[in-house]
């Protein structure tokens, strides 16, 4: 009885754990975005941000941010779509080595073809 | 195989290997070409001579080049060995269900979805000297024993080699829970009617089922960090005193700082070498176990 309340114990703990390694350092960092510049060179340093959205205000009207997050959509999807369309044709190019683009075979396991073999 | 299989196998394949050769095969080609060659760039009339394996044979007598080469190697081994145990560990909790495992999921994927250069200048203000919160977690208010971590040598790696675990245990964890999801439920359900408690289950179940996914992140985790560059860029430069000058960073100051495009490109040359070999071991010693486990 003992054993299992300590193993369910150790097991939150961990979960706890895992949440602070993971969360902590980004939630820290997340925080100077709402923090305002005296909060941010203030020493010691200040762990509340004051929720301000000056740097958000000016991320957006002095340094163009939209312009950049624009250029990273138009980056990250036509390398989404090229790289999908080129590895779908050399997957379907591996499955014709393979022989499943002539006539079905229905007993045959996908993983069981070998090389240029064919159901006909 | 009929002609017009060929065709199409032929036109199925020719886009992939076109897009293969123009973005690997020529600039790493284009790579070796000039490593054989002296090219300064600040001093044109010298021209661009062949020279053969000088630059090869000048990187070995190289001492910072040695330098870098054990710094990287203290940087593969150290975050890999964090990395598998942290990930392990991980993996674990991710894998049990209980309520709230997919918001445990998320919070544990956040560190591995912010791109390297934002989480390198994440940290880098974390450990910064008078704005840190690491200085503010260890010492409060009492400002004057605030550590310089990334001015010192020791604590300049150590500080870098946290930021890469932190990075990329949930990707260690990933492929892990991978080889855990395949180990069958009867195994533990048989030994737990055989009264084996949760560490004799780990033993003699978990672990001898899951080294292939652990051999998988370990060969994975080994190429990425020894390519090693934006972290120590963004964080350290390399500094301080070369503390932290990663062989990765030095090839690029040698190319692109100084100048020296042939020994710059030998260095390049070097690193894909030993990342060819890392990845041959990989597709040699994993690759055959994936497709036996798959049939």
């Amino acid at each position: 009885m003992r054993a299992k309340w300590l193993q369910k114990a150790g097991f939150v703990m961990g979960v706890f754990l895992a949440i602070a390694f993971s969360l902590i350092p980004f939630l820290l960092f997340i925080s100077l975005a709402f923090k305002t510049q005296a909060q941010v060179t203030s020493i010691p340093p200040q762990l509340w941000p004051a929720f301000s959205l000056d740097f958000f205000r000016s991320a957006i009207a002095h340094y163009g941010i939209i312009g950049y997050l624009v250029n990273s959509t138009i980056v990250a999807g036509s390398t989404t779509v090229i790289t999908i369309a080129l590895g779908t044709l050399a997957g379907l190019h591996n499955l014709l080595s393979w022989g499943f683009l002539r006539a079905p075979c229905s007993r045959r396991s996908p993983l069981q073809a070998p090389s240029g073999a064919s159901c006909n | 195989m009929t002609p017009r299989d060929r065709n199409l196998y032929l036109v199925m394949f020719a886009p992939a290997a076109l897009v293969l050769l123009l973005l690997i095969a020529v600039p790493i080609g284009q790579s070796m070409i000039l490593s054989f060659h002296r090219i300064i760039i600040s001093l044109p009339q010298l021209k661009t001579p062949f020279v053969g394996l000088e630059n090869y044979q000048e990187l070995l007598r190289d001492p910072v080049a040695r330098h870098s080469f054990w710094i990287t190697a203290i940087f593969v081994g150290t975050t890999t060995f964090f990395e598998l145990v942290i990930g392990l560990v991980l993996a674990l909790l991710i894998h049990h269900r209980f309520p709230g495992r997919g918001a445990l999921r998320a919070c544990v994927l956040i560190p591995w979805a912010i791109p390297t250069v934002v989480s390198a200048q994440m940290w880098r203000f974390l450990f910064n000297d008078a704005y840190g919160m690491i200085n503010y977690a260890v010492f409060g208010a009492d400002t004057i024993h605030y550590i310089p971590w990334l001015a010192l040598p020791p604590t300049a790696l150590s500080a870098i080699i946290v930021a890469d675990i932190w990075k990329t245990s949930s990707f260690a964890a990933l492929l892990i829970i991978a080889g855990l999801q395949v180990i069958p439920e009867d195994l533990y359900q048989a030994a737990r009617v055989d009264g084996a408690g949760t560490w004799r289950c780990f033993w003699n179940i978990t672990w001898p089922l899951i080294r292939p996914a652990l051999l998988v992140a370990l060969l994975f985790r080994t190429i990425d960090a020894f390519r090693v560059f934006d972290l120590a860029f963004v964080m350290t430069q390399g500094g301080p005193a070369d503390a932290t000058n990663v062989l990765q960073l030095y090839g690029y100051k040698k190319m692109f700082v100084e100048g020296w495009l042939g020994y710059g490109s030998a260095i390049s040359v070097c690193i894909f070498i030993i990342v060819l070999i890392l990845a041959i071991i990989y597709v040699r010693m994993v690759g055959r176990r994936l497709l036996e486990a798959s049939l």
